[in-house]
């Protein structure tokens, strides 16, 4: 049953992952060719200088990308199983309804950590090239954070798509993006290795909250 | 099933959690009036304190004795900080206390250091530049190198990011032989072109002894100072600055500051009252006659002075409304029964405190457990089966009302 | 009792203020062909989610196989083959995703007669759903249903969208099976005519109460037309004699259950004076129209 899901959830999404894995690779071809033009043009000393003292932030073009890629994911995940009361024929499915949303999640955590992943491999390898392993590791730390909220916001937007309450919608958004927003405030390099398992935990507690539109949906409340 | 129900109140608790960040940080950026700090200064000729201070919309001029002044006469008793514009004024004094001054004198002596609380546990990236210190320029030049010091120190040439073999042997070896124990625990200098000339870097190693290493024509220069080994150095700061008196100064863990002077490293004490390091931000205003040093708090602020050989001479303190005694620290703490910080003026990491606020929230959570009764009462929910909701908004009130609110119950099996 | 599959026991739902139906009672018996018929907005659709406990109803209850409405459970699922109103299906899957993706939930599952029908129509196995016509996703769907191999079928106006054509071949192709298979059915529809060889019993539900319910075939016997013409106004209510009355100008249709003369007297204790009324003929539109009435 679980490879009839996998299969499902595979085809509505593969064009979705390859995108996103293209684009992190085209921003981190970006971030690579800037690197080498800015260190040709003002010198890597200079450079390296910058991102020491003031915290340059040369890999930024990677901030939104989680969150775009995740809003994406969760809208073509679970809008094709929303629209037309189509939740109907998933829960049908001589399938218990909770197993069925929490594997749904599984597929888009997973994937998106994969992808993740890939990508800070792209961002150590190109970083790798013009910085000492200083710069390098605290680089890698410092995306960890936007990841994190694009789990985040998968997790709410998903909760948002199959949430029948229009009012609800707009709440649960609310705070989906009042939650993100809290990850993307990094000026200097590390600033929230302190907090990260606080906001770890928050992305635990938005795994389960899909369950609650879930289970309305499948007893007909409104 | 439970775990349905385990989903509203998760739903509810996310809810809780960002409205207990968001809400009174709105409410603060709502409320919130610049209070004018008084910035202090010492003032050789009427031998006292000059404070400036924003106030009722316009800056006030006075000194410790509460003479009023405006601002032309407030400048005419500073001549050190105002010297350019009592020069145009043409009344700049030729001598104070005996000293012989004008524009030129008073520039050369006169700088600023800065430690703010916030530098405490500023992230770092421990790459350092090491630039020559008696180069053949005027114009310090950065060197086409960093370093880094952990069980050796390493010289990384930036252009091929690759380590320098032969100048990193060169520099290890001249540190082994002046007995240092790596790896390194403080290492500080002023990495930038800007200022007047380098005295490179005060280094603390694993047995705690302060070194001081520089580039001198491009061979090492490592002085093994005489600063004591029980200091617990917390952080020390290096500005080279045109007074070449000190190369900067030191702070212990026990909040203890100490100026390093030129004079083979001698420590020189300056006491300051109440002086919490990470939790103040301090400023040094060193002139040709005083060093002021100005420290506070955001609510306490104090000034402490000492003259150029480092004797005490006079100090002063302003206390201004603590904030817990504001109507509009009072009307917060009834709103909300606590609030989540995620930053803090005084630290540059990112934070998730969780603040109790005070017993006045009982205000609060009785309204709100009012208004959420009336919700539910106009809803016609089942008040005997929701009692888990009322629960929530006794222990977070608007908060929980809210997430209780706009998540509704539903018929469960 | 287990001969039944289906058992509704005094159901009642409203919508807000609004009353679908009061106190619906029904039974369908294994292997029997039951007919939820009515016109659209009457409550056939909300008893089916009820029936799959998508829907609380306000009161009563549904049980199938034995299991609450609300509460059944995945392996009584497994044997219940669902059309949901208006062909719904996955449309991201293409003829061969979809058969694919079904046949590991159902044990039972026999691919053969999903393709047999696929070929019969000559279907691309790489046609996307999303691409297809009603009709077709109509017989995907069937095709699906039917290698499920369910013990009950539950057919939610298997009829939407589809024009004559793909209604006779969906009918056709649902008679076929289900007489081999003996599988209970429960078909809704408010387009009647294709059902006349299909339907055992039926429910046929009007604005707020049951119409009727009985055999399908003692229903048409049964259910008369009587045409007469009369100057003056008429004004009755629907009773046990009269089940409904239309008129245009001075030319009266009474629909009834009764015989023509009991019908004559009804009317001549109403001071209504009739000579003569005659017995019209009718197909099964004009049955079914003439019990739910026109508008």
């Amino acid at each position: 049953m679980f490879k009839s899901l996998f299969e499902k959830e595979w085809i509505k999404l593969r064009w979705v992952l390859l995108a996103y894995i293209i684009i992190g690779y085209a921003a981190i071809f970006s971030i690579g060719s800037d690197l080498q033009y800015g260190i040709k043009m003002h010198g890597a000393v200079k450079y390296w200088s910058n991102v020491i003292t003031y915290h340059t932030n040369f890999f930024s073009i990677l901030k939104y990308l989680p969150i775009f890629g995740a809003i994406t994911l969760a809208v073509i995940q679970f809008v094709p199983e929303s629209i037309n009361k189509r939740y109907r024929l998933s829960f049908h499915l001589p399938m218990n309804e909770q197993k069925l949303l929490i594997f749904m999640l599984l597929f888009g955590i997973v994937s998106m950590l994969l992808l993740d992943v890939l990508i800070a491999l792209g961002l150590f390898v190109v970083s790798g090239m013009f910085f000492p392993s200083d710069i390098v590791s605290i680089s890698l730390v410092s995306i960890v954070p936007w990841f994190l909220a694009g789990i985040i916001t998968y997790l709410g937007t998903s909760t948002v798509v199959i949430e029948p309450n229009w009012v609800q919608k707009v709440v649960i958004g609310i705070t989906t993006y009042f939650t993100f927003e809290l990850l993307m405030a990094e000026r200097l390099f590390t600033q929230y290795n302190n907090v990260l398992i606080y906001y770890f935990l928050i992305t635990l507690i938005y795994g389960i909250i899909i369950l609650f539109p879930g289970h309305r949906l499948r007893k007909g409340s409104k | 099933m439970i775990l349905n129900k385990f989903a509203r109140y998760a739903l509810i608790l996310l809810i809780i959690i960002v409205c207990a960040i968001q809400l009174p940080f709105f409410y603060y950026k709502t409320v919130h009036k610049p209070t004018g700090s008084p910035r202090f200064y010492y003032s050789p000729i009427i031998e006292d304190f000059a404070i400036m201070q924003h106030s009722n919309g316009k800056m006030e001029f006075r000194d410790n004795q509460g003479n009023k002044y405006n601002r032309r006469s407030f400048e005419k008793i500073l001549p050190f900080q105002f010297y350019r514009d009592l020069s145009k004024w043409g009344v700049l004094p030729d001598t104070i206390c005996g000293l012989a001054i004008d524009a030129s004198v008073i520039h050369h002596n006169s700088t600023r250091y800065r430690l703010m609380g916030k530098d405490f546990d500023l992230p770092q990236i421990k790459l350092y530049p090491l630039f020559e210190s008696e180069s053949d320029f005027a114009q310090l030049q950065f060197p086409s190198n960093f370093f880094r010091i952990n069980d050796k120190i390493e010289f990384i040439t930036a252009s091929e990011n690759k380590i320098d073999e032969e100048l990193s042997e060169k520099f290890n070896t001249a540190l082994i032989k002046a007995e240092f124990k790596f790896p390194a625990k403080i290492i500080a200098g002023l990495p930038t072109t800007k200022k007047p000339f380098d005295e490179g870097y005060f280094i603390v190693d694993n047995s705690n002894t302060v070194f001081h290493m520089k580039k001198v024509k491009s061979e090492p220069s490592i002085v093994k100072t005489p600063i004591p080994q029980d200091l617990d150095i917390r952080k020390i700061t290096i500005q080279e600055t045109v007074t070449q008196k000190v190369y900067g100064f030191l702070v212990t863990n026990k909040d203890e500051i100490f100026m390093i002077s030129y004079d083979n490293y001698k420590l020189l004490p300056i006491e300051l009252d109440d002086f919490v390091a990470d939790k103040m931000d301090l400023a040094i205003g060193v002139d040709p006659l005083f060093m002021n040093f100005t420290y506070d708090d955001n609510y306490n602020f104090y000034s402490a002075v000492y003259d150029t050989n480092f004797q005490f001479i006079d100090k002063m303190k302003i206390a201004m409304t603590p904030k817990k005694e504001k109507i509009t620290e009072k009307v917060k703490y009834a709103l909300f029964p606590f609030s989540i910080k995620t930053s803090d003026s005084f630290s540059n990491l990112k934070q998730f405190k969780f603040n109790m606020h005070s017993s006045l929230s009982i205000v609060g959570i009785i309204l709100s457990l009012i208004i959420g009764f009336m919700v539910k009462i106009k809803r016609q929910e089942d008040l005997k089966s929701s009692w888990f909701d009322f629960v929530i908004i006794a222990f977070t009130g608007v908060y929980g009302l809210l997430g209780v609110i706009f998540i509704k119950t539903d018929i469960w099996d | 009792m287990s001969e039944y599959i289906i058992e509704c026991k005094n159901l009642n739902h409203k919508y807000g203020d609004f009353l679908v139906y009061n106190d619906l009672n029904f039974n369908v018996e294994k292997g029997k062909i039951f007919g939820l018929l009515g016109k659209n907005g009457m409550g056939k659709t909300t008893t089916i989610n009820i029936m799959m406990g998508f829907l609380r109803p306000t009161s009563g209850s549904i049980k199938i196989f034995g299991e609450e409405s609300h509460k059944i459970s995945p392996a009584t699922r497994a044997r219940i083959g669902l059309l949901h109103e208006g062909h719904v299906a996955y449309e991201f899957f293409n003829v061969e995703q979809v058969e694919q993706f079904y046949s590991r939930f159902y044990p039972k599952w026999k691919r053969e007669y999903y393709y047999d029908l696929m070929d019969k129509m000559g279907m691309n196995y790489d046609h996307k759903i999303s691409k297809m016509s009603c009709g077709q996703r109509s017989q995907v769907v069937l095709g699906l249903i039917m290698a499920q191999v369910p013990d009950l079928m539950i057919l939610d106006d298997y009829s939407m969208g589809l024009d004559a054509g793909y209604r006779r071949l969906f009918i056709e192709y649902l008679k076929n099976f289900v007489e081999e298979k003996n599988t209970t059915v429960l078909i809704t529809s408010h387009i009647i005519q294709d059902l006349e060889k299909l339907i055992d019993d039926t429910i046929i539900i009007g604005r707020n109460k049951v119409l009727l319910q009985m055999n399908f075939q003692e229903f048409l016997q049964k259910f008369h037309q009587y045409d007469f013409q009369f100057d003056g106004k008429i004004d009755l209510q629907s009773d046990e004699t009269i089940s409904n009355i239309e008129s245009i100008n001075n030319n009266y249709s009474i629909y009834s259950f009764k015989e023509k003369n009991e019908v004559l007297q009804y009317l001549n204790s109403k001071n209504i004076q009739i000579n003569d009324m005659s017995e019209i003929k009718m197909s099964l539109e004009d049955a079914f129209i003439g019990l739910t009435g026109k508008y």
